[in-house]
C-alpha cells in the first residue's frame, strides 16, 4: 500500500476495523511514519470523544462507596508497586 | 487535560499515576471527576440503570487494578478510561443477549443536550463540540459513527443494519470521523494557547 492508501485506512483502523492482514501492514507503516502516527492518534481521540455525546448521568452516592470499598477489598487490593 | 477549576488540581495523568501506586484517594478523585460522564456512556450502551451501575463499578475496579497499563503515547487518560467503559459495556450488552434487542436505536438517538452535568469545564466544552459536529454532519455519517461507538457494530454490520452498501458506509464513517477530528484538533490547539480558567 502507498502512503496515501494507508492514510485513507487510518480512520477505520482508529475504530478497530481493518481486517487483520491490512491492519498489520498499516501498523507497520504507522510505526515508522510520524505523520500517520499523529493522524491515527487524533482519529482515535476523535472516535473516543463520541463518548461525550452521551448525556452525563449522576450515579447514586452508594455506588461511590461500593467502588471504593471494592477497591480496598482484599481480593482486589493491589500491592502499591507492580513489577510491570 | 487541564482543570480550569483550580491550578492545584492534579491532571488526569497524575491521578492515574498515583492510582498505579495504590493511592485510593486518587481513585476517589478520578471517580468524582468522571463517574457521571462514564455512567452516561455505559447507560447509553446497556440501556438498563442497574446494569449500567454495575458496569461502572467494574470500570473503576479495572482502573484501580490496571492504571499502570495506561500509556500516554496511545492517547489521553480520558480516551483510556472511556474505552474501558465502552468495551465493558459492550461486553455486558453481548452477555445479556441484549445487542439485538436494542438494535436500531443508537444511530437514531437524538444528540444529547446536557453539557452542564459534566463538572469538568474543558470536558464539557469538548462535549459541546462533539454534539455540535454530530448535529451538523449528514445523518448517514452520524448514524454510522454512533452505531460503531454505542453498539460496537463493525462496518459490515452497519451496512447490514442500514441496508447501505459497505463502501458507502465506510465512506460515511470516515468523513464523519475526519470532521470530528478536525474540530477537536482545532479546539486542542486553541486550548494550548489559552490560560486555564480563561472565559470561554
Amino acid at each position: 500500500m502507498t502512503h496515501a492508501e494507508i492514510e485513507e485506512r487510518l480512520a477505520l483502523l482508529a475504530l478497530g476495523e481493518v481486517e487483520l492482514a491490512d491492519a498489520r501492514e498499516i501498523e507497520a507503516h504507522v510505526a515508522g511514519c510520524d505523520s500517520c502516527r499523529a493522524e491515527l492518534l487524533e482519529l482515535r481521540e476523535a472516535f473516543g470523544a463520541i463518548a461525550l455525546s452521551a448525556a452525563p448521568v449522576a450515579p447514586p452516592p452508594e455506588l461511590r462507596d461500593r467502588v471504593l470499598a471494592a477497591a480496598s477489598a482484599p481480593e482486589t487490593a493491589r500491592p502499591p508497586s507492580r513489577d510491570r | 487535560v487541564k482543570h480550569p477549576s483550580g491550578q492545584n488540581d492534579p491532571s488526569d495523568a497524575d491521578l492515574l499515576a498515583a492510582i498505579a501506586r495504590g493511592d485510593d484517594s486518587s481513585l476517589r478523585a478520578l471517580y468524582d471527576r468522571y463517574a457521571s460522564i462514564l455512567l452516561g456512556v455505559v447507560l447509553r450502551i446497556v440501556r438498563s440503570r442497574s446494569e449500567a451501575e454495575d458496569v461502572l463499578q467494574e470500570v473503576f475496579l479495572q482502573t484501580w487494578q490496571r492504571a499502570a497499563d495506561y500509556d500516554p503515547a496511545r492517547g489521553r487518560p480520558f480516551l483510556w478510561l472511556s474505552m474501558i467503559a465502552r468495551s465493558r459495556a459492550l461486553d455486558r450488552l453481548r452477555s445479556l443477549g441484549l445487542r439485538e434487542r436494542v438494535a436500531n436505536d443508537a444511530g437514531k438517538e437524538p444528540v444529547a443536550d446536557a453539557a452542564d452535568a459534566a463538572d469538568d469545564v474543558a470536558r464539557a466544552e469538548e462535549g459541546e463540540i462533539v454534539r455540535q459536529v454530530l448535529a451538523e454532519i449528514p445523518e448517514a455519517q452520524r448514524e454510522a459513527l454512533l452505531l460503531a461507538y454505542f453498539e460496537g457494530l463493525t462496518q459490515t454490520e452497519i451496512a447490514a443494519r442500514t441496508g447501505k452498501p459497505l463502501g458507502t458506509v465506510k465512506t460515511h464513517t470516515r468523513l464523519g470521523l475526519l470532521k470530528l477530528r478536525d474540530r477537536l484538533s482545532a479546539l486542542r490547539r486553541a486550548e494550548g494557547v489559552e490560560t486555564p480558567g480563561a472565559p470561554r
